[in-house]
């Protein structure tokens, strides 16, 4: 991972020339930080100007996020508000019900009124756990945090490195698919003031790919041919060994340095369908789930989880409880969990999105 | 239930008969199948095999359907396919026809990666299939991959 990209990030605007100003990013490495009954403390310096940071973590105990403190001593976000139906982040979250990761990141502010961001010496507090969330002391938490100073938060450029695994790249079906699902993105983009400037790379990893895990090296390699603060999309055959899943966010928000979860993973062949042939509208299907599982990646939760059951922190993205009701009310969002045909597309992005994605170090 | 739930699981592979396909017509699912059809639509999680059935009284068939008649979103006759797969519930002639029909190229892979799955006489001729026909060269790859020796002998490498 190289830190070149750490020099000015111009951001213009698409199909202009109206440039929203300069956003800048800076990197903060943190030293290794001991846990001391189970907390292990990283300091982050802001400056007047900076708008944003992403703390990355990482460490051989199960690691989360337990609270960030603010200059003024107070308590900014704590997990203990966010143990209910409404989710704000998953850096509180580090456990499924398969596993646990070792790395998790943190984004603040998260939302438009969840900033802005105070100039000071902000306090944020990791947990140090095992796997069933008894604390542990002595654990080193290694962590590099981004700094992001961008003057114009309706606009952004997002840098992202789209890798093809091994042979994929040689695959030109799937890279003309990729290609065009890319010109769909930029295009679901546009209307929210986000231009989409993205590179390609090729890779040697395996592209029968894992979901991301704190132990897997797919990602990792990948997002070693990613600059600091460059998303990276993985583009394999299929993902878990099956085609169960057309994508998936190595994390909510997900980390911008070189890591086993960061990145987003793409499955080819779940869709293209039974004949392995991509058709238009299954470019468009995947240009979706490009732009949903990098809105994961930029802090975006689902609006109503596939349950109904659960929802995002945002308070313009409507609370449903059945599907017909969610279908008709939220149903034409980026961000739904279904892909749903009949409804027409599913593109939209609410305000309170659209400001988690402006408020993402990773959306200069 | 619980001779319900024995009778279902050691349903032989065989024994399910093909839904036959009625090309050209336009697919209308029944309410249980646009149910199934929606619960393998999630844009990037799966909901396990046994709730995607749960409504369904004759599972196999629904998913059949689903295999051939559902195009969009493609990713749910996949998904359907490696539920009627993990079932053990799918027809020779079936899975013949995802190895070697001319459209079934994503099906001969999946199949292809999941053939360790299969019983051994069966999943010879399966691969038999495949070699043989449209999808020979990414069956063959992945044939290669197979823990059975005798899969990989048939795609020409090492016993």
């Amino acid at each position: 991972m190289r830190l070149a990209l750490l020099a000015l990030v111009a951001c213009k605007h698409p199909g202009s020339d109206v440039v929203d100003g300069d956003a800048e990013m800076r990197s903060i490495e943190h030293p290794a930080t001991v846990s001391v009954d189970g907390w292990a403390t990283l300091e982050v310096a802001v400056a007047d100007g900076d708008t944003s940071f992403l703390v990355n973590a990482s460490g051989g105990d199960v690691l989360s996020l337990d609270h960030i403190i603010d200059p003024n001593g107070d308590i900014a976000l704590n997990w203990e508000d966010w143990t209910g139906h409404r989710t704000l982040t998953n850096a509180f979250f580090p456990c499924d019900e398969d596993s646990c990761v070792t790395d998790f990141a943190v984004n603040w502010p998260v939302r438009a009124e969840d900033g802005p961001l105070v100039p000071g010496a902000w306090q944020v507090v990791v947990a140090t756990t095992d796997p069933d969330f008894n604390w542990l002391s002595g654990g080193v938490v290694n962590a590099t945090t981004l700094v992001k100073r961008d003057p114009d938060l309706a606009l952004s450029t997002v840098p992202v490195n789209i890798v093809y695994a091994a042979g994929v790249g040689d695959n030109a079906e799937v890279v003309a698919a990729v290609e065009g699902a890319v010109e769909h993105w930029r295009g679901i983009w546009a209307p929210y003031g986000l231009t989409l400037a993205e590179r390609y790379s090729t890779s040697d990893v395996d592209a029968h790919l894992a979901y991301p895990s704190s132990g897997d090296d797919a990602l990792r390699a990948a997002s070693a041919t990613s600059e600091v603060g460059e998303i990276t999309v993985l583009i394999g055959e299929d993902l878990g060994g099956a085609t169960s899943y057309l994508g998936m966010a190595g994390g909510i928000p997900g980390a911008l340095v070189e890591g086993p979860r960061s990145g987003v993973v793409v499955g080819w062949l779940a869709g293209s369908g039974t004949d392995a042939q991509f058709t238009e509208e299954e470019i468009v299907i995947m240009a979706g789930t490009m732009a949903h599982e990098v809105g994961h990646f930029q802090g975006l939760l689902h609006p109503v989880e596939s349950t109904y059951t659960a929802w995002d922190a945002l308070d313009d993205t409507p609370e449903c409880g059945a599907r017909s009701g969610c279908e008709r009310d939220v149903g034409n969002n980026l961000m739904f969990p279904y892909t749903v045909l009949d409804i027409g597309p599913q593109e939209d992005l609410s305000a309170g999105q659209v400001g988690v994605i402006m408020n993402y170090v990773g959306s200069p | 239930m619980i001779g319900l739930l024995f009778a279902l699981a050691c349903h032989p592979a065989v024994e399910a008969e093909p839904v036959a396909a009625a090309v050209g017509e336009a697919f209308v699912p029944t309410d249980v199948q646009a149910d199934m059809i929606r619960r393998l639509s999630m844009r990037d999680g799966a909901q396990p095999c046994a709730e995607v059935e749960a409504g369904s009284v004759d599972a196999a068939s629904d998913l059949q359907v689903i295999v051939q008649r559902v195009e969009l979103p493609p990713v749910v006759p996949m998904r359907a396919a490696e539920c009627l797969i993990a079932k053990g519930d799918v027809a020779e002639g079936e899975l013949i026809r995802w190895m070697s029909g001319e459209d079934t190229r994503g099906l001969a892979m999946l199949l292809a990666d999941r053939i360790d799955t299969l019983q051994a006489p069966l999943a010879q001729r399966v691969v038999a299939s495949g070699l043989a026909g449209p999808h020979a060269e990414v069956v063959r790859a992945r044939v290669l991959k197979s823990a059975a020796p005798e899969l990989r002998a048939l795609a020409g490498g090492s016993l």
